[in-house]
């Protein structure tokens, strides 16, 4: 679906009282995969709101993007224990994997790189997580691989 | 329809389900199970059992707190005890099934224990020391039920508290929590029964009810697991707290870093409204009461009361100055009721077993239990509940299982970013609220990291930092611009930058930072540099005197380096995996690091088979002439 068709969808679903703008912009989020200064414009008028209000509200989480999400996003743990473990040295890794910084997102849109603030799996620290997948013990060693794996996925899914 | 039936109808279902002579394989599916492949064990196990033509029933229940043995699983199976295996792989369920159902051989070389149950229906493990240690109240029902099946909670005595309740005065189960004594589980510890109370006097209307899982501290998981492993008794304590103060509407904050708890507790809330426990006329006692589930998006600070309730509204989420307080002026600016996870965990209990027996758990002040997510170096990492006042000693070593390679422990750092750390000499003292506080730590929500010789006090205070500056709502000077100017002295310190100067700086930046922040994020986000700065002050010292990291962590102050006579020459690991090329082997074939090229990725080190052990960190670093 266009981008203003899935927007569209959700406003049909919300009244535009003030305490649905988090559940409408999570849902913009989760479904479009981030929030571009268009969408923003579209929620400020669905909430008869002013648009800087939108932007404070969602620079304020770190959940919302502003960036469109790659196919893989990965999100690295650094909450204490996976910090303690080693943490930053794979965020590190996967930065000078992909050539990205975190936040942004690969050029081809395949790869997307994020921090966490921990995941609850403190005991296999550290960890990633990929769509919903939770890479156990990681180490800079793995980061390769892990891409590798994710990029093969990718090509035998592919028909052609 | 009245509690009785619905309770009769669960116990049959329950009974029949466990009494049908069919093998039961229950399988610890929480995110801690599922992230080391506790859903591909249970697929195995079925692919065997439908293979092989043999019945057997796959459920798939919580967490039993014993996070490092996960994936795990237990099998009951007629004439036999119930036997519980840890860290299996799909070959291991396919062995069992074969083994145990075929050829009765139950692989007790893939067992932890057996599975018994105690008095009150709470499952423990005899063969493992934590389970003596520990008081289950909060956990009672964490791995033993199913958590998407709400007639397993009530076959187990759950919303027996609510019928009970419902029948009471609001006055006298306000009464029975204050005779309890229990504090908020959310760190604070302010008196929930107090709360309760002066939220039943304020005027206004509607009430509201809200549960608070915004479980932020990086390294604590236990309000995860709760959510994960037995959502119904949190509602349950929501429910009773909607009654008594005359509440219809509550709200379940959850972060959305756990969306299996997101999604557990929207099935379960879903469940609890089938049944009459939840929505119109609650059974037929006239009172209603909903619940929904608000997801967060990403922010610390909306674990802060005030925030949280903005966040709810719609607006941008920054704590405001009270009073008001909320009990009187809260979400939309009504009286609103805000408990944590564990809290309203304890309700339930409470107004079944009576106050009198919940008040002679724990010590003088800090009554009942608590619950600790326990990580960082420990062998046993999971979660534990004890007794308040068990000391440090016993959960760390009794429970678990004391540090990993048999190192030494070095501090416990409890609390996350709002606590401190505690050094191992005071490892005797006992948790509760108070002493926590003493030591210039506290409870927080309950994270517990154990931290070893390899750990750095100073890189440890900074990491918070970086958490607390980057999570600072920016409304508060000192705490928008104190924490970041800390971070700036901690990271000079940290790349050898540091002067004796910048100890004193640190000291005097914190306290202001204490006394000039409204909420608890920055009251509290001085904790670590305090505390580290009291009881490893040497460590500092060597930092910024000899400009040198005595755990070697710090990676400005240390170098990567071969061990010359440990290198083998026909091993080439670490030149190819090194990502900066700067590994070469010198004539003899022996690999050196150039230490101008290196980036301390650390992956040589990784790479270097265990029996050479020929990389070692050293700290201070190498000098430009020795590369």
């Amino acid at each position: 679906m266009e981008e203003s068709g899935q927007i569209e969808e959700i406003f049909r679903r919300y009244s535009s009282e003030r305490e649905h703008l988090l559940p409408v912009l999570q849902e913009i989020n989760e479904k479009v995969g981030y929030l571009s200064r268009e969408s923003m414009e579209r929620v400020a008028h669905f909430f008869h709101l002013p648009c800087s209000e939108i932007f404070s509200i969602i620079t304020f989480y770190k959940k919302f993007r502003r960036k469109p999400l790659g196919e893989n996003p990965v999100h690295v743990c650094l909450g204490t224990a996976c910090y303690l473990l080693g943490g930053n040295l794979i965020l590190d890794a996967f930065s000078r994997e992909l050539h990205i910084e975190t936040g942004d997102t690969t050029e081809d849109r395949k790869f997307s790189l994020d921090v966490a603030a921990c995941f609850g799996c403190c005991n296999v620290a550290p960890v990633i997580k990929i769509h919903r997948q939770i890479y156990p013990k990681m180490t800079p060693g793995k980061v390769e691989e892990v891409l590798i794996n994710l990029q093969d996925e990718k090509r035998s899914d592919d028909p052609d | 329809m009245k509690y009785s039936h619905i309770q009769e109808e669960s116990k049959r279902y329950q009974r029949e389900k466990l009494s049908s002579g069919v093998p039961k394989i229950f399988i610890g599916c929480a995110t801690c199970g599922i992230s080391v492949g506790a859903l591909e064990v249970a697929d195995a196990f079925e692919k065997e059992l439908k293979k092989r033509h043999l019945p057997g029933e796959i459920i798939k229940v919580g967490c039993l707190g014993i996070c490092f043995a996960e994936p795990l699983a237990y099998i009951m199976k007629d004439g036999n005890p119930t036997i519980c295996y840890k860290n299996l792989t799909p070959e291991d369920a396919s062995r069992i099934v074969y083994n145990y159902f075929v050829e009765d051989d139950p692989c007790l070389d893939l067992a932890i224990g057996t599975l018994e149950i105690k008095e009150g229906d709470i499952p423990y493990i005899p063969e493992l020391e934590r389970f003596e240690k520990e008081e289950r109240i909060i956990l009672r029902y964490a791995g033993a039920i199913d958590p998407e099946e709400i007639r397993e909670y009530i076959a187990m005595g759950g919303y027996e508290a609510l019928d009970k309740a419902l029948t009471l005065s609001k006055e006298s189960i306000i009464e029975e929590i204050k005779r309890a004594g229990l504090r908020g589980l959310g760190g604070a510890g302010f008196p929930a029964g107090m709360k309760w109370e002066e939220c039943l006097k304020a005027n206004g209307h509607p009430k509201y009810i809200i549960c608070n899982g915004d479980e932020g501290d990086p390294g604590a998981f236990m309000d995860r697991v709760i959510m994960e492993s037995s959502p119904h008794q949190v509602i349950e304590g929501m429910v009773i707290a909607g009654y008594t103060l005359g509440a219809n509407q509550g709200y379940i904050y959850i972060r959305s870093e756990y969306p299996l708890a997101i999604e557990r507790c929207q099935i379960a809330l879903a469940q609890a409204r089938d049944f009459n426990l939840l929505g119109k006329d609650i059974l037929g006692k006239g009172f209603d009461f909903d619940i929904k589930v608000f997801p967060g998006a990403g922010a610390f600070v909306c674990g802060e009361s005030t925030a949280l309730m903005y966040s709810i509204e719609g607006k941008r989420p920054m704590p405001r100055v009270r009073p008001p307080h909320s009990v009187d002026e809260g979400l939309f600016r009504k009286p609103t009721l805000l408990n944590n996870v564990k809290t309203f965990s304890c309700i339930p209990p409470i107004l079944l077993k009576g106050g009198k027996w919940f008040s002679k758990i724990g010590t003088l002040h800090s009554k009942g239990t608590t619950v600790f997510a326990l990580a960082g170096k420990i062998k046993d990492s999971g979660l534990v509940e004890v007794r308040m006042g068990t000391t440090l000693k016993e959960v760390i070593y009794h429970i678990g299982g004391g540090i990993k390679e048999d190192k030494k422990l070095k501090a416990i750092q409890v609390g996350g970013p709002s606590g401190g750390c505690i050094p191992a000499q005071f490892i005797d003292t006992p948790v509760d609220f108070d002493s926590l506080k003493f030591l210039g730590s506290m409870m927080g929500s309950g994270g517990l990291i154990a931290v070893d010789e390899e750990t750095c006090m100073v890189d440890i205070a900074k990491y918070f930092l970086t958490f607390t500056q980057n999570e600072s709502c920016g409304k508060c000077t000192f705490c928008r611009i104190g924490t970041k100017h800390l971070l700036v002295l901690l990271e000079e310190i940290t790349k050898g930058e540091g002067t004796p100067e910048h100890l004193q700086l640190l000291k005097e930046l914190s306290e202001e930072v204490v006394e000039g922040s409204l909420c608890g994020l920055g009251q509290t986000a001085p904790n670590p540099v305090l505390t580290t700065l009291r009881y490893f002050e040497d460590e500092y010292i060597a930092h910024v005197i000899e400009k040198r990291c005595p755990a070697l962590v710090c990676r400005d102050l240390i170098s990567y380096f071969i061990i010359y006579n440990k290198c083998q020459r026909s091993c080439d690991h670490c030149v190819l995996k090194c990502p900066s090329e700067a590994i070469k082997p010198d004539e003899k074939n022996i690999k050196i690091i150039d230490q101008t090229k290196c980036i301390k990725c650390g992956i040589c080190l990784e790479v270097c088979p265990k029996e050479y052990g020929a990389v070692i960190k050293v700290s201070p670093k190498i000098g430009e002439a020795h590369a």
